[in-house]
C-alpha cells in the first residue's frame, strides 16, 4: 500500500509494539552485559596499568615530529589516491547499478551483478582487504591504497547508484522527446542532476579514507599507522603520543574542510541554513 | 533588539584571507614541483649531481617566490582566493573547466595525483606479476571450511558462531551506552543552547573539542589503549567502540539540536517555561526520530568495526579471522570471511530499511 493513501489507524498496537521492542532491547542489553563482562570497576582497578601511557602525554618525544609529518603527508596521499582512482570506476558502475536506467533483461542481470558484488565488497572491512593485498603485493603503502580503493569503489557505487535511482525523470523525458539517443539523455538529462551529490559523496568518502588510512598500517598497509603501531608494540609511548596528536590534527582538519565544502556544494554556495538560539 | 556591532577589520580580513589562500595554492604547487624534480633527478642518476637538495636560501626563495606569485595573481585578476572568499559570480558563457577555479583545480589534481603515485609506490605491474602468489588464497577463500562454525576450536576455546554473538553484543552495548551518554553531551555541544553567557560558551567549546579529539582517533586505536587498560578481550573492544560512538553520536546529535525549528520552542517559551522545560518539551521531541536513525547507523558502523577490532585485542569474530590468517589456514579464513560479510550485509540492510521508516 502507498504511504500517502494509508489511513492512520488509532489502536493500541503501536504502544504494545513499542513496549515489545523496549523489553526486547532491555533483555538483549542485560544478556550482552553478562556475556561481555563489561565491568566498570575494571577501568578503576586496572588504571595503574595505563599510567605509563598517560604519563607519556606529559613528556612527548618530539624527535619523531618531522618524520611524523612526512608520514602524515604520505597517509594523506594514500587516501587521495584511493579516492581519485575509485571515482572513475564508481561513476561508470553507478549507472550500471541504477535500477531505473537498466530496463532490459540483460541490463537487469548486469544491475543485479553490480549491486550484489558492491554489497559483498562493502561488507568486508578495508583492514581485511589490506590483509589480502599485503599477501598479494607485499607490505607498503600500495596494498593500503588498493584496499581503500576497492572498498571505496564498492561504497561509492552504492551511494551513487542510489542517488541516480532517485533522480527526477522530467528532464530525462524532455530530452528524450527531442529525439535524443541514450547517451545524450544521460549527458543532458541525468548528469546535471547528479554532479553535486557525486562531488559531495566523493568528499565524504575522502574523509572516511583519511581516517581508514591512519589505521590500515596496522596490518602492513603503510602510512602513519604502521609506525604508530610499531612504537606501541615497543611500549615507546612518548613517540606514539606525538604521532597520535598529528593524526588527530589531520583527521580533524580534513573532517572540517570536507564538511564545509560539502555544505557549500549542497546549498549551492548559498548562505548557511538559519539557526535558532534560545 | 539589535546586537551592538563587534569591532572587526573588514578591509584587512578581506585582503589577507584571499592572499593566504592564493599563497597556500602556489606554495603547494611549488612543493609538488620540488618533490617531482627531486624524485626524477635522483632516479636519473646524473653522475655530477646526486639528488636535488634545496640550499638553505632555496627555501626562503620558494616562500618568497610563492608569495610573489600570489600577489601577482591578485594583481592580474586571476586570483582564485579573491573569487572564493568574496564569492564572485562566474560569467555563464565560460565552461567550468576554463574558469580560474577550473584550471586551478585541474592543475592541483594532476600534480597531486602525480606526486601521490610516486609517494605511495604505485606499481600496477606487480598485481599481475604476483597474482600467482595469491592462488592458494583464492582457492582457500572459495573452499571455506566450516568445521568450527559450531564446533569449539580448542586453540581459541570458542566457536565462530559464539564469537559472532560476542561481536554483535559488543556493537550493541557500545551503541546503547554510547548513545545514552551522548545525548546530554550533545546538548552541551550545541551552539544555540550554549550560546548565552561566556561561561556556557566555554563549556560549548570544551565539549566540542573533546568530541573532535576523541572522534579523530579511530576505534581501533582506542582498542589498543583499552587492551592495555582492561586486558585483551571483548570488554576492551566494547569500551573502544563505546568511547568512539559516544563522541561521534554527540557531534551528530549536537548538529541536530542546532538545526531545530523555532516554532515549538517559542510556543513552550510563551507558556512561561523554564530553560529545562524548554529543552524537554520544545527541543527533545524534534530530535528524537533523527537521533534514533543516527543510533541505527552507528550500530551498523560498530558491527563493521567489531568484526576487525580483535586485531588489537578487542575480541569478537576477528579473533578467528586473524588467528587462522596467521596460521595461513585460508579455508578457515574463507569461512570466517563469509560469516562476517553475511552478517554485516544483513545488518546494513536492516538498519537501512529501519532508518528509511523512521526518517
Amino acid at each position: 500500500m502507498n504511504k500517502e493513501t494509508e489511513i492512520p489507524e488509532r489502536s493500541s498496537w503501536p504502544f504494545w509494539r513499542n513496549l515489545g521492542f523496549v523489553i526486547l532491547f532491555a533483555v538483549a542489553f542485560v544478556v550482552a552485559l553478562n556475556r561481555i563482562n563489561l565491568d566498570l570497576s575494571l577501568l578503576v582497578d586496572n588504571f595503574p596499568s595505563t599510567l605509563k601511557l598517560w604519563s607519556a602525554f606529559a613528556k612527548p618525544d618530539w624527535s619523531v615530529f618531522s618524520e611524523g609529518v612526512i608520514l602524515l603527508i604520505k597517509t594523506l596521499y594514500m587516501a587521495f589516491m584511493a579516492t581519485a582512482l575509485a571515482l572513475p570506476f564508481a561513476i561508470v558502475l553507478s549507472f550500471l547499478g541504477a535500477k531505473n536506467l537498466m530496463n532490459s533483461p540483460v541490463a537487469k542481470a548486469i544491475y543485479t551483478f553490480v549491486r550484489g558484488l558492491a554489497s559483498i565488497i562493502r561488507s568486508i572491512q578495508p583492514i581485511i582487504w589490506a590483509i589480502i593485498f599485503v599477501v598479494w603485493v607485499r607490505t607498503g603503502p600500495f596494498p593500503g591504497v588498493l584496499a581503500l580503493w576497492i572498498h571505496s569503489v564498492a561504497d561509492m557505487t552504492k551511494l551513487f547508484s542510489e542517488r541516480v535511482e532517485s533522480i527526477d525523470t522530467g528532464p530525462m523525458e524532455a530530452i528524450r522527446a527531442t529525439g535524443a539517443g541514450k547517451l545524450l539523455v544521460l549527458i543532458y538529462g541525468v548528469i546535471p542532476q547528479i554532479i553535486n551529490p557525486y562531488l559531495s559523496f566523493t568528499l565524504y568518502r575522502l574523509d572516511i579514507n583519511v581516517r581508514m588510512a591512519t589505521i590500515i598500517g596496522i596490518v602492513g598497509g603503510g602510512g602513519i599507522g604502521m609506525r604508530l603501531y610499531s612504537y606501541i608494540n615497543k611500549w615507546n609511548f612518548p613517540k606514539a603520543v606525538v604521532l597520535t596528536m598529528l593524526i588527530v590534527i589531520m583527521v580533524w582538519g580534513i573532517d572540517y574542510l570536507s564538511s564545509r565544502l560539502r555544505e557549500r556544494i549542497e546549498t549551492g554556495g548559498g548562505e548557511k541554513s538559519q539557526e535558532y538560539s534560545i | 533588539m539589535k546586537k551592538p556591532k563587534r569591532f572587526t577589520f573588514p578591509d584587512l580580513s578581506d585582503r589577507i584571507k584571499p592572499l593566504l589562500l592564493d599563497w597556500l595554492i602556489w606554495g603547494y604547487l611549488a612543493y609538488t614541483v620540488i618533490f617531482l624534480l627531486d624524485s626524477y633527478w635522483y632516479t636519473q642518476y646524473v653522475d655530477w649531481y646526486g639528488s636535488l637538495t634545496l640550499p638553505p636560501w632555496g627555501w626562503a626563495l620558494t616562500v618568497l617566490g610563492t608569495l610573489g606569485c600570489a600577489v601577482a595573481s591578485e594583481r592580474f585578476g586571476i586570483s582564485v582566493g579573491l573569487k572564493t572568499i568574496k564569492g564572485e559570480e562566474r560569467s555563464p558563457q565560460k565552461t567550468w573547466a576554463l574558469t580560474n577555479w577550473g584550471i586551478t583545480t585541474l592543475v592541483l589534481v594532476i600534480f597531486t595525483f602525480w606526486v601521490g603515485w610516486l609517494t605511495t609506490d604505485m606499481e600496477i605491474g606487480i598485481i599481475t606479476r604476483r597474482a600467482s602468489k595469491t592462488s592458494h588464497l583464492w582457492y582457500g577463500l572459495s573452499h571455506p571450511d566450516f568445521t568450527h562454525l559450531i564446533n569449539i576450536d580448542p586453540e581459541l576455546n570458542d566457536t565462530i558462531l559464539g564469537s559472532l554473538v560476542d561481536t554483535l553484543f559488543m556493537a550493541y552495548l557500545a551503541t546503547v551506552i554510547g548513545g545514552f551518554l551522548a545525548a546530554p553531551l550533545g546538548f552541551l555541544g550545541a551552539r544555540n543552547i550554549m550560546g548565552g553567557s561566556p561561561f556556557r560558551k566555554t563549556i560549548f567549546y570544551i565539549t566540542r573539542a573533546f568530541f573532535n579529539v576523541v572522534r579523530s582517533v579511530e576505534s581501533l586505536l582506542w582498542a589498543i589503549v583499552f587492551a592495555i587498560w582492561v586486558g585483551w578481550g571483548p570488554a576492551a573492544g566494547t569500551f573502544a567502540l563505546l568511547i568512539h560512538s559516544m563522541a561521534a553520536l554527540a557531534k551528530l546529535f549536537s548538529e541536530q539540536v542546532e538545526s531545530i525549528k523555532k516554532g515549538p520552542i517559542e510556543a513552550v517559551q510563551a507558556s512561561g517555561a523554564s530553560f529545562w522545560q524548554i529543552v524537554r518539551y520544545g527541543a527533545v521531541p524534534q530530535v528524537i526520530p533523527q537521533y534514533t536513525a543516527f543510533l541505527l547507523y552507528r550500530l551498523d558502523i560498530n558491527v563493521r568495526m567489531a568484526t576487525v577490532i580483535a586485531l588489537v585485542g578487542g575480541g569478537g569474530i576477528g579473533r578467528f579471522f586473524f588467528y587462522y590468517k596467521s596460521q595461513l589456514d585460508w579455508n578457515q579464513v574463507g569461512a570466517v570471511t563469509i560469516v562476517i560479510a553475511t552478517v554485516v550485509w544483513l545488518l546494513d540492510y536492516i538498519s537501512g530499511k529501519a532508518r528509511e521508516k523512521i526518517v
